[in-house]
């Protein structure tokens, strides 16, 4: 085992005792198979195909405090919360659940809208057979969040039940040097709808891992539209895991924003298991510094007729680096599968680096795949045409580098944050360029 | 739906004979041959080389790779599954028995002359039609039983000899350029052909001279439980052309054979290679019983400036296909190409495509893959294309189609993009169709039988690949798709 693997087991030994939901066996045999996996495996290596292009230092290079204690530090939230936007809110302050600064007030019965650490002691007769499953512990840091299952969301949205507002979850980083573990579960019934906004913002430079894994499961004609916003200080790190299921003429709708981190890697799996369910993913990234994002996203046709679009756009400058992994998989039986990929960069600097894998995996004749991925620079006969109408060159460039992202962008639902991320990347480029 | 039934049913019925289509090249010579016993040691590579007679740093340098190898394990990423391979269980060496050395062909084995005559490749000059003027070099099993137009290509300052013949003749040539592309540490197959090497074909054109033929190199499989590992060198000196044609064939076996080759091209200011491969080992039977591992390890060097190698490949045979011919793009202003078919019917599996390195500044690649999967087989392409840094304005465009014919089989694309320079500009595109049931009908109602409407669209898909091949060699693969896909419509 090595040192930072050690170091995280004990971590769990000591406090395994005390962590949420202790006795309840499904819970207890999660976390048990979890940590000995992780043990075994430890983390990830750069040798180990699905990694090979994210290095891992800033991450697991330093040993890090695993927050199991429920004290809460006092922070000031206002300046993080999008002007415009009316959600339940739910606030995590270093991965744990502050009622303080949530307000789920005016919701409805048929909706549970909780923390895991309270729903475990409080109502674990709440966690049904689809809820209590986790996502697949396929490498070392999804084991880790599993083992120590600290806190993180619970939402579960009733049979034909749409909720009235998004719900706004916000996770934000106080102290310095934490590695906080949320696990979050979504469950949506038959026919329901919900649009939930995960952000990540810090309150100052704190060097925090954050560690997540989030399920989510739709039921029939179930729709989620499922925002994750990561804004975090450039010293703090995040890893995601999230595992979607979904059901028949289920859609669900992926928006992965990443515009803050130091080195980010979401990991992103739909399973679109029954006929006529279709996903759309899309995903922004606009990086500078030493930022790394990495974005690794998988897609099983698993029955026929589904349909799954991806669209993931990035700009890179200065030393940043940004990898992309798609693969769309097309297992056997999986007729009039339509599955469409797409991934395209602009670099702006000569330090800047993209590597880029979409790949297919068919195993079903009749089909319609397609994926594409592009890398280049900014075309200058656009920014010519712009400086010719008398536009300077740092406003062309900034109003260039947004039509590109503009694509994405233009699919958010929601109003006030799409206009928020568009004040943001405005000023940002403006800044930049 | 009703309609499709219908389609399947007849064609069902029409194709029942052609299900057990023939692989005509599958037949066994029977010749006399020297065959080493079963298993690799340090002796057998001491032996392989004295029978070779080689300088003693030859032998050295096959040493030094046997220890590399010895550390290595297989490779694992591919999406390919087989049982691992008996390393001891092969012989590394065969040669059919001959007297001396030859002056003239007329004194090639009369059994071997028929055996080539039969796969239906010239090796008697004087047979072969004006005009169409293709020297060859004939690899039988471990050794090279023929080379034509030696002279002929001599006078033009052309050196086409067999590897094991030009390390004797010009071997500091050979030492020169001998692994300077593809290293012996380079990979585990490569390491093991380094170490146990037979023959192959050394080919050096000299500055400014256009190799006034197409060279080509037909390799056979014979022998039971061999292995064939040959190596092929190929320096095109500055301002130089030469275009070269491969071709492969092996006897119907029930046991798995392996051919492990390495092949090197060099191209140096200004020189043009173009190299191009039909690979029809044998595939297996229906039930994916037998046929040959194709490990291959390609590679070719842009030293110098404006220099262009292009790889083409037609891969039709082999129970497993792993292979990547690359190109280093070193100098400024270089080009590299590859254009390949591969198709995999019944239990074949394919996992091939390129790499191409962008080094140089202006450096341009272009890839366009055909992948065709039919009854169980599983194609893959994987392919990478990296930028470093110094690359300025490096161009590349990568476009995999793949074509699945039947619901068992599987298409897949595992492309790679490594992109350090922001003025370079890099695409791929992808696409995965099948066989419309309105483009069949259409043909089906114009009056051409479904085989000849497959085979017509096929050929329509693969096109652009086709037409880069040499003539002879694109009616040939033309046929050869044909026959593959013979029974896989439905």
């Amino acid at each position: 085992m090595t040192e930072i693997t050690q170091h995280y087991v004990d971590q769990f030994n000591a406090a395994s005792a005390g962590l949420a939901g202790r006795g309840l066996p499904w819970l207890d045999d999660q976390r048990q198979a979890a940590i000995e996996l992780f043990a075994k495996s430890g983390f990830p290596g750069q040798y180990e195909e699905d990694w090979r292009y994210t290095p891992l230092k800033p991450v697991i290079g330093k040993m890090l405090h695993v927050k199991v204690d429920s004290e809460i530090a006092d922070t000031d939230i206002s300046k993080d919360l999008i002007t415009g936007l009316d959600a339940y809110r739910l606030v995590f302050v270093d991965g744990r659940f502050s009622p303080k600064y949530s307000d789920t007030s005016g919701l409805r019965d048929s909706i549970v809208m909780n923390s895991f650490e309270q729903s475990v002691v409080r109502n674990p007769e709440l966690f049904t057979e689809a809820m209590r499953s986790e996502v697949p512990l396929s490498h070392g840091f999804a084991a880790l969040n599993v083992a120590f299952s600290t806190d993180g969301y619970v939402i579960e949205v009733a049979e034909n039940v749409k909720l009235d507002k998004p719900v706004e979850i916000i996770f934000i980083g106080v102290d310095s040097n934490l590695a906080t573990q949320p696990r979050n579960i979504v469950h949506m019934g038959k026919s329901s709808q919900a649009i939930i906004i995960e952000r990540y913002v810090s309150s100052k430079q704190t060097g925090a891992v954050v560690n997540s894994t989030s399920r989510i499961t739709l039921d029939d004609s179930a729709k989620l539209g499922y925002y994750l916003v990561q804004t975090q200080a450039n010293d703090a790190s995040q890893i995601t895991s999230v595992d979607v299921r979904q059901g028949r003429s289920s859609w669900f709708g992926c928006y992965t924003l990443t515009l803050g981190g130091q080195l980010v890697r979401n990991n992103l799996r739909v399973s679109l298991q029954e006929e006529g369910a279709h996903c759309d993913m899309l995903g922004l990234y606009n990086t500078g510094g030493k930022q790394h994002v990495d974005n690794h996203t998988t897609v099983v046709h698993a029955a026929p007729h589904c349909t799954s679009r991806e669209l993931y756009k990035g700009v890179l400058d200065q030393r940043s680096r940004a990898v992309f992994h798609g693969r769309i998989k097309v297992e056997q039986g999986a007729q009039k599968t339509d599955a469409s990929q797409s991934n395209n960069n602009l670099l702006l600097s000569s330090n800047a680096e993209v590597d880029t894998k979409p790949q297919l995996e068919i195993y079903a004749d009749d089909v319609k795949c397609a994926h594409g991925a592009t890398i280049g620079q900014m075309d200058q006969n656009s920014l010519f045409y712009l400086r010719s109408r008398g536009i300077d060159e740092q406003d062309a460039r900034a109003l260039l580098t947004f039509a590109f992202l503009n694509e994405v962008l233009d699919e958010i639902e929601v109003e006030p944050l799409r206009h928020s991320m568009e004040s943001f990347l405005a000023e940002r480029l403006l800044e930049n360029a | 739906m009703d309609n499709k039934k219908l389609v399947m049913s007849n064609s069902e019925k029409d194709l029942a004979p052609m299900l057990q289509r023939d692989y005509a090249e599958g037949f066994v010579t029977d010749i006399d041959s020297e065959t080493l016993p079963p298993g690799l040691d340090e002796d057998v590579i001491r032996t392989i080389s004295e029978k070779k007679n080689e300088p003693e740093w030859m032998l050295r340098w096959r040493l030094e790779a046997f220890q590399r190898w010895l550390k290595m394990t297989p490779p694992r990423w591919a999406h390919l599954h087989h049982p691992p391979v008996d390393f001891q269980g092969i012989s590394y060496y065969s040669a059919p028995k001959q007297k001396d050395l030859l002056d003239s062909l007329d004194e090639v084995d009369p059994k071997l002359l028929e055996t080539y005559e039969k796969l239906g490749i010239p090796i008697d000059e004087q047979k072969m039609l004006a005009g169409v003027k293709v020297a060859v070099d004939a690899v039988f099993d471990s050794v090279s039983v023929a080379t034509t137009f030696k002279q002929t290509l001599l006078d033009a300052g052309v050196i086409f000899f067999p590897i094991s013949e030009a390390l004797q003749e010009y071997p500091e040539l050979v030492k020169q350029y001998l692994g300077s592309v593809v290293p012996s540490s380079d990979n585990f197959y490569a390491a093991l052909n380094s170490a146990v090497f037979s023959d192959g074909s050394f080919v050096y054109i000299p500055k400014g001279v256009r190799c006034p033929m197409e060279l080509s190199t037909y390799f056979r499989i014979n022998e039971m439980n061999t292995g064939q590992f040959e190596r092929t060198l190929i320096v095109a000196e500055e301002d130089s052309y030469v275009s070269y044609l491969e071709g492969c064939t092996a006897p119907m076996r029930d046991e798995n054979q392996l051919h492990a080759a390495v092949v090197e091209l060099v191209a140096m200011k200004g020189a043009e290679i173009k190299y191009s491969t039909v690979q029809n080992w044998y595939p297996g039977d229906e039930n994916g019983k037998g046929g040959i591992y194709n490990f291959v390890t390609k590679r070719g060097a842009c030293r110098g400036q404006g220099a262009k190698i292009s790889w083409t490949q037609v891969e039709t045979g082999s129970a497993i296909t792993w292979k990547y011919p690359s190109v280093l793009l070193e100098g400024d202003d270089t080009i590299g190409e590859f254009y390949s078919v591969a198709l995999t019917n019944n239990y074949q599996q394919a996992d091939t495509g390129t790499k191409m390195i962008h080094i140089g500044k202006n450096s341009r690649s272009t890839i366009i893959s055909k992948g065709i999967s039919a009854g169980k087989g599983q194609n893959a392409y994987r392919g990478l294309v990296k930028v470093l840094k110094g690359a300025e304005n490096a161009r590349n465009y990568s476009q995999c189609d793949s074509l699945l014919m039947g619901d068992q089989c599987g298409a897949h694309t595992f492309p790679y993009m490594e992109v350090k320079n922001p003025s370079a500009v890099v695409e791929h595109e992808a696409t995965t169709s099948r066989i419309g049931e309105d483009q069949l009908f259409y043909c089906r109602q114009r009056g051409l039988s479904e085989e000849d409407a497959v085979s017509m669209i096929v050929n329509g898909f693969c096109k652009e690949v086709f037409k880069e091949l040499p003539m002879e060699f694109a009616v040939e693969a033309q046929k050869l798709l044909g026959i593959s896909l013979e029974g896989s419509v439905g």
